[in-house]
């Protein structure tokens, strides 16, 4: 069984979690600047874990797909779940 | 009479729960004896107490405040409480 934290994937979960949890936080305290700092932050966090990864395994989401390779390389790495490959 | 109507979760016939008799106006669930239909006023949340990440994910919340022992039904305290 693979540990998720040796999972270059888990990175990017990471962060893509506790964005979630903060926007649905924000929903009902918009004007929260603590709550907001915290989201600006760990976005930041988040943009470089996940270019970091597809550096390496390719894109995980298809708005990067186009940026950077010369062909669509959406469909020609290997998916996110596909551990062994990554 | 059904002795399992002075059990709390079951209640006589035409009482609404409060001990008055029901209005007749009001039309009854077709479990009448079930539970009843309830207003929720919960506290808001303040911006505390966060995990970081990597335990925000294993625990499935950021908000330390958020996270509950799952107590499966009956209170029995079964269940995982990680």
């Amino acid at each position: 069984m693979i540990n998720e934290r040796m999972n270059p994937i888990f990175e990017v979960q990471k962060y893509e979690f506790v964005l979630l949890e903060t926007n649905l936080y924000l929903d009902s305290h918009p004007d929260d600047q603590e709550a907001l700092e915290y989201f600006r932050r760990m976005l930041a966090l988040y943009k470089d874990a996940k270019e970091k990864y597809e550096a390496k395994c390719g894109p995980i989401t298809p708005d990067s797909t186009g940026i950077g390779y010369e062909r669509w390389e959406w469909v020609m790495t290997p998916w996110p779940w596909e551990l062994e490959a990554n | 009479m059904d002795r399992r109507i002075n059990r709390g979760y079951m209640r006589p016939a035409g009482l609404c729960g409060c001990g008055m008799p029901m209005n007749p106006a009001q039309k009854p669930y077709p479990e009448q004896c079930g539970p009843s239909l309830a207003m929720v006023y919960p506290v808001m949340q303040t911006w505390r107490n966060l995990y970081d990440p990597c335990k925000a994910i294993a625990r499935g919340t950021l908000f330390a405040e958020l996270d509950m022992p799952w107590v499966g039904c009956n209170g029995s305290g079964r269940g995982y409480a990680g």
